[in-house]
Parts: structure tokens; C-alpha cells; sequence
């Protein structure tokens, strides 16, 4: 039972993993879900 | 017959020019359907006609009048040759922000810096050549009123018509939330493949700027395109008016004034008198951008912000520890001995908890960085960076890359990776590109913070300093290198924007700080978790073979079976131990820690890690540290985390559970040196899996995602064992 419950929790946290990997590969050029770093001013050039 | 229009705000001479030029050959009439004059006239210039046509004075080219929307209108619709934008030298940052409207939409311009007599009378001193450089457009000096420069302007404008007949619209940045705004809309815009008459980029600019008329032509053109593009603009307007109070065509303004401001800041304008009342913003950047004064204040505010960081941070940090400590032992005593409760314990609580005990600094941290950023310090950090990077070959706009990637401490390098968009020349980008993941982002603070506590508690705020300036020495040397090498090239010239300096509003940096927070903890809740319970089980599984087990089973019956029966029953009661009783314990303590070594060693993880300890033990790194840095790759808190389940699983006793700094600093084969030199392996080695996707995204091939990932392991690799080497030296004399 213990191993069985494991084994589910191991997986599902893989699974999520995978799906997350995949989503970052497929993802736009611009994260944009990645607000941790607002960016400040940026500087142009004309 | 060639058609240039004459465009510029009221009063700038405009008219007097173009009166000058045609003489009477002019001809009034009006606008098609409304009263605004239109003014035409000819202009012979060796023999070649010029049809000159002379718009109404306007301030902007949003609709906020009938003269703005006629000549916007003209200018886009009867796409003249070319567009004569007439400045007033002695106002030039009110005249210039027209400017920048005609550059936003791509139209083939040329500057007549008219009044220069005005100017030089208010003792200004205008450098037309610089301005010229820094705009990329052909600027020519006149006086309307008496004709000088007249002609020279003429066949400027016809010279550029013939040589650049199109021209790439301006992007200026107008600060986070309004790019993704943009970037949102443009994308709308792009999708729907209407043929509108103005660039994508304009149209959501002046969506943004509430411009009635736009607004009215996407209603015109399709009822739900109109209707996406306002939904992402309420919502950027509702985000701003709750963290700035100010609405999104104030910001653009803001921008639009900070980037001219930031243009004329380099030289354009010489103030041959000084009489004039400077404003606030001018006022603190004379003392803040001092070529001295400047660069002692910033390393001042970078220590002050540590300071403020550790010190602050520290009561709730150790609630946090305290919290994952009760956590774990109310499992512990709960929960009966086995897999689930090793993973709950040593994976979970033990893993997860040591990035999230790091909670409360990183909120510290953000709220002092959202400070300096909504006061609009940040900006200038990277004004006076410019200078430096320079030097190493790199290009002004670097300098955001490198703070957003985390250059004051807790960026990220995927944005990071991502601001690198607005270098235009492909080698500077490639060179930043490689260099920006050596910052300190958010997900390496942890390792540091966690290593400092542990073995530098005394200097916290001055080791963050130091591990800052290491990183940007390490990043700028590097790109040096690789623009002597790999990425050579010419470098590019380069406008910064200087947002004026604003109060920030608790409310604003409540936001910033949570916003930032927030995504922490849930990385730490979702992918964090993720890659702890996979490496748990990595440490975990394959068990120990019986056969082992039984030998240290057998060894533990030996020891009980050799004691005295009293002895023994004192190990089981709860009073204090006699010395024998201590000494048996300490015993079968060593052989449990024997156990659970043998154990994690004979792990996947275990064996890989100990597979690469012959290399890695000249970095002064063992088996555990490497399975650490190995999940650091998925992300960089995995090696806080990995380091947490690993000295867990090791641990004899899990009801004696300490923090891990604590852990570390007990531990025999950890020292200072070795905590330098994890420290330096941290910030060089492979940038994390998201970071290298987006490099190679970014600079269109996996190859310099590849060489991201091995050039900076090597370098991280060779730095580190140089560290450690030198440190043992130094620990030893």
C-alpha cells in the first residue's frame, strides 16, 4: 500500500514535471507567466 | 512632383520657414470636410519642384484636436516624401516629444533645429551633430526668420527621400507592464490581418493613449478585434491606476519625456549660463549621476539594500525555520517509520521548507529592489553602468538585461534573456545574451543566503556585496572575451531612457514586492516539490540490498548484545543517560549514520554523485553537493533543496532536526572555502533548463544554448577549484 502511494506520488510529481518541461519548450518566445522580475525601465536605441 | 511636409508644435518657427521658402507661391484652402487651413506652396531647388506643404502646429499626434488629427490624417494617408519636423532649439524637450510621435510611425523624417539664435541667446548651446547621431536622423540648424539653413534643409530632405525612402518605426520601452500591454496587442493586431494604415505597434500605442479616432477605425474595421484590444487595455489601465495612480497615456508620456530627457542628458544641450532653475529630477541626477559622487552612491544604495535585507529578514526567517522544524517533527511523531514518512519528511519537509524558510528575505529583498525601481533609481544604475559596459564590448542596452536578470540580486535571467531584444546589433545581443545568466537571480539568493548563514554570519550584508561584484566582474570579463573572440564585432551607439524620479507609493511596492513573492513561493509549492520528490526518490531508491542491511542490523545486535542489560534499558527510558549509556548510543548512532550513507550512496543519486566526486573533489565539492548542483539545473533552489533531503536522509536521528546552515556549518567536510567555492560554481555554472531554452530560442540555435551550458560549467568548474585551492591554503597557514 505504502510503495503503491509512493509510487502515485512519485509519478504525478514526474508527470507534472514533464508537462511543465513541455510547456516551456512549446512556450512563446516571451514567457510572459514569469512576472518575478518586472522589468524596469528598459533602454531603446532610435 | 516630390511633396514634404512641414510638421512642428505651435510656434516653432514653422510658418516664418515655410513663408521663407515659397515666397508667394503659396496657396490656402481647406482641409477635405473640416475648417483646419491647408496651406500649400512650391519650392524650386535646382530647378527640381518641391511641393511644400505646411501642416497645423500640433503638440502630439494623438487626436486630442482637430489641427493634430487633420495632420495626422495627411501624413499617413498622402504618405508625403518627407516629413520636415521643425524644432525650437530653445525648448527642445517639449518640441522633441513630437518627434519621437513621427519616429513611432515610421515616417521618413529630417530635423530643421529651428530658433538656434533664440537658443543661443538663452545661452544654450546646441550640439546638432550628437543630436543628429543619437536620433538617427539628418538634424540641420536654422533661423526661419531670415532663411539661414533653409536650403540646406531642402536638400536634406530631398537627399534622404532618394536614400531612405522607409524607415523602421522607433520602439521605446515604455516600462513593463505597458511592453506587455504592447507585445499583448500587437499580437492581436497581427493576428487579425486587417489592412490598417498605421503599424501595429502605433495603433496599440494609441489605444493605450484612449485616441478616439483609433478606437473608432478597429470599432469600424471588426467589432471583436475592438473588443480584445480594449479588454487588454482596461486591464493594463486598471493595473496601473492600483500600483502607480496614473493613467496609461500619463506613463507613455512619462516614457516618452524620460527617453528625450535621457537624449539631451548626453551632451546636446550645453548650459553656457547657468540660470536656470533646475527641477527635482535634474537636481538629484546632477549629485546621483556625478561621474564621482555617482558611482559611491550606488555601491552606498547596494549595501544599504543588503543591510536592509538580512538584517530585516532575519527574526522571520527563523519562524520559517522554526515552523518547517515543528512541521517535521510533528510527522516524525505521528507518522510510523518507512518510505512514506522519509519522503514526507526528508523530501518535502526538508526540501521544499529550505527554499520557502528563504521566504521572508526574498519578500525583503523585492520590496527594497520594487523601491529602487518605482522611485526610478534602477534606471540611472544603468545609465552609469553604460560607461563600464562599454569598455567590455558590450552595448548600453546590456545593462537591463543584467539587472533584470538579477545584477542587484533576485531578477531572473529568462526576462533577462528576453530584454536583450532591444540590442539591435546581433553580436552585442549574442555576447549579452551568453553573459546575463551569470547574475544573481532569484533562485540562486537561497544557496547564497543559505551558505552565508552558515559560515559568514558575521559579514551577510558585505558577502552579498561581494558575491554581486564577483558576478558582474565574472559577466563583464567574460563578454570582453567572448567579443574578442567568439562574437566580434563593431559597437553600436546607444540612447538610454531616464524616467523622472517619483515618490513610490506603499500600495505600488506592496504589489511589486507580492507579485514577485508570490511567484516565488509558487515555484517553490509546484516545480520545486516536483523536482524535490523526484530527487528524493532518486536518493532513495534503489534501496539497500538485505544482504547490507542485515550486516548492520547484525552490528547494531552485536553492540546491544555486548552491553549490560541496564545500559541497554536506559537507551529506551526517558531519564538522563549514565556515561556507558552515552557512549553505546554515540555508537549506534555512527553505525545509523553508516547505514544511511551506504544507503544514499547506493542510489541513483548517490552514484552519481559519487561517480563524479573524483573531479569535482578538487572544487571541494563531495557526492552530496554534486547530486545538489545537478538538480540545480532544473532550477537553482533544487541545490537548497537537494542539499536539505540529502543531509535529511543522512541524518541519524530525525527528531534532532536542525537547519540545514546549521547542519552545514557542523559537518566536518564543509568549511569556509568550500562554501566560497560553491558559491562562485553557483554563479557561473550552466544557466537553469528555462534559461537555456529561451537562449537558444533567442539566439536562433540550440548551439549556443549547448554553449551556454558547457562553457560556463568548465569556467564555473575551473574558478571554483582555483577558490577552493587558495582558500584550503589560506585556512591551513
Amino acid at each position: 500500500m505504502e510503495t503503491l502511494l509512493i509510487l502515485l506520488i512519485v509519478g504525478l510529481a514526474a508527470w507534472r514535471l514533464a508537462r511543465h518541461a513541455r510547456q516551456r519548450l512549446q512556450a512563446p518566445a516571451c514567457c510572459g507567466d514569469c512576472r518575478q522580475c518586472r522589468q524596469p525601465q528598459r533602454d531603446s536605441s532610435p | 512632383m516630390t511633396t514634404i511636409a512641414l510638421a512642428g508644435n505651435p510656434n516653432c518657427g514653422k510658418t516664418s520657414l515655410f513663408n521663407v521658402l515659397t515666397g508667394a507661391r503659396q496657396h490656402v484652402g481647406n482641409y477635405p470636410g473640416v475648417t483646419v487651413e491647408k496651406k500649400q506652396g512650391l519650392y524650386l531647388l535646382d530647378g527640381k519642384k518641391i511641393n511644400l506643404v505646411d501642416l497645423p502646429g500640433m503638440y502630439s499626434l494623438t487626436a486630442y484636436s482637430l489641427e493634430e488629427l487633420v495632420a495626422r490624417n495627411f501624413l499617413v494617408t498622402e504618405k508625403p516624401g518627407a516629413v520636415v519636423n521643425i524644432v525650437d532649439a530653445s525648448n527642445l524637450e517639449r518640441n522633441l516629444y513630437l518627434t519621437v510621435q513621427l519616429m513611432e510611425l515610421g515616417l521618413p523624417l529630417c530635423l530643421s533645429l529651428n530658433m538656434v539664435d533664440v537658443a543661443d541667446r538663452r545661452g544654450l548651446e546646441i550640439n546638432a551633430a550628437l543630436l543628429g547621431e543619437l536620433l538617427n536622423l539628418p538634424v540641420v540648424p536654422t533661423v526661419a526668420r531670415n532663411g539661414r539653413g533653409s536650403r540646406e534643409l531642402m536638400q536634406t530632405a530631398l537627399d534622404m527621400r532618394d536614400q531612405q525612402p522607409t524607415r523602421e518605426p522607433l520602439v521605446i520601452s515604455y516600462g513593463a507592464d505597458l511592453d506587455q500591454a504592447i507585445d499583448r496587442m500587437v499580437a492581436v493586431i497581427q493576428d487579425a490581418d486587417l489592412d490598417l494604415p498605421y503599424p501595429a505597434r502605433w495603433i496599440a500605442l494609441k489605444f493605450l493613449e484612449k485616441d478616439e479616432e483609433v478606437r473608432t477605425l478597429c470599432r469600424q474595421y471588426d467589432a471583436r478585434f475592438d473588443a480584445r484590444l480594449a479588454a487588454i487595455a482596461d486591464e493594463v489601465e486598471e493595473h496601473l491606476e492600483k500600483t502607480l495612480q496614473l493613467g496609461a497615456d500619463a506613463l507613455i508620456a512619462d516614457h516618452r519625456y524620460g527617453f528625450i530627457r535621457s537624449l539631451l542628458a548626453q551632451g546636446v544641450v550645453t548650459q553656457t549660463e547657468n540660470r536656470q532653475r533646475y527641477q527635482v529630477t535634474e537636481w538629484i541626477d546632477r549629485v546621483v549621476l556625478n561621474r564621482l559622487l555617482g558611482p559611491v552612491i550606488m555601491i552606498a544604495v547596494l549595501l544599504g539594500l543588503y543591510q536592509f535585507t538580512f538584517t530585516y529578514s532575519e527574526v522571520p526567517v527563523g519562524w520559517c525555520e522554526n515552523l518547517f522544524t515543528w512541521l517535521g517533527d510533528g510527522l516524525d511523531a505521528v507518522l510510523a517509520d518507512g518510505l512514506l514518512k522519509s519522503l514526507l519528511i526528508s523530501g518535502i519537509v526538508d526540501g521544499v521548507g529550505g527554499v520557502l524558510g528563504f521566504v521572508p528575505l526574498i519578500a525583503f529583498m523585492f520590496f527594497g529592489i520594487a523601491l529602487l525601481e518605482d522611485s526610478g533609481y534602477l534606471a540611472r544604475v544603468a545609465f552609469m553602468l553604460d560607461r563600464l559596459f562599454r569598455m567590455f564590448g558590450l552595448h548600453g542596452n546590456s545593462v537591463m538585461p543584467f539587472i533584470v536578470s538579477g545584477g542587484i540580486a533576485g531578477g531572473c535571467a529568462v526576462p533577462g534573456v528576453m530584454a536583450t531584444r532591444t540590442i539591435k546589433s546581433p553580436r552585442e545581443r549574442l555576447a549579452t545574451l551568453l553573459t546575463a545568466p551569470f547574475m544573481n537571480c532569484g533562485a540562486k539568493l537561497p544557496v547564497f543566503a543559505l551558505l552565508i548563514a552558515a559560515f559568514f554570519p558575521g559579514n551577510k550584508p558585505l558577502m552579498m556585496f561581494a558575491i554581486t561584484m564577483v558576478s558582474w566582474a565574472g559577466a563583464l570579463l567574460v563578454a570582453r572575451l567572448l567579443r574578442s573572440t567568439v562574437v566580434r564585432g563593431e559597437s553600436s551607439p546607444f540612447v538610454m531612457e531616464l524616467p523622472p524620479y517619483r515618490l513610490p507609493t506603499f500600495r505600488g511596492l506592496a504589489i511589486h514586492t507580492w507579485e514577485r513573492t508570490w511567484q516565488y513561493i509558487k515555484k517553490a509549492g509546484t516545480v520545486i516539490l516536483g523536482i524535490s520528490i523526484l530527487l528524493w526518490a532518486l536518493m532513495t531508491f534503489p534501496q539497500l540490498p538485505a544482504t547490507q542491511q542485515a550486516a548492520f542490523d547484525q552490528q547494531r545486535r552485536q553492540l546491544l548484545a555486548s552491553a549490560d542489560a541496564a545500559t541497554v534499558a536506559q537507551l529506551r527510558g526517558e531519564a538522563d543517560l549514565s556515561p556507558a549509556a552515552r557512549q553505546l548510543q554515540e555508537t549506534l548512532d555512527g553505525v545509523e549514520a553508516l547505514r544511511n550513507e551506504a544507503a544514499l550512496r547506493h542510489s541513483v543519486a548517490g552514484r552519481i554523485g559519487t561517480a563524479l566526486e573524483g573531479a569535482t573533489r578538487w572544487a571541494g565539492f563531495d557526492w552530496r553537493t554534486n547530486i545538489a548542483l545537478l538538480g540545480g539545473f532544473a532550477a537553482k533552489e533544487v541545490v537548497v533543496s537537494t542539499l536539505g533531503t540529502a543531509y535529511s536522509l543522512g541524518e541519524v536521528d530525525p527528531e534532532e532536526t536542525d537547519s540545514l546552515s546549521a547542519t552545514l556549518a557542523r559537518e566536518s567536510s564543509w568549511s569556509p572555502a568550500t562554501a566560497l567555492s560553491l558559491i562562485v560554481f553557483t554563479i557561473f555554472y550552466a544557466p537553469c533548463f528555462v534559461t537555456v531554452v529561451c537562449i537558444a530560442r533567442e539566439a536562433g540555435s540550440w548551439k549556443w544554448g549547448a554553449f551556454s551550458m558547457t562553457a560556463n560549467t568548465l569556467l564555473a568548474f575551473a574558478l571554483s577549484t582555483a577558490v577552493y585551492q587558495i582558500g584550503t591554503q589560506l585556512l591551513a597557514g
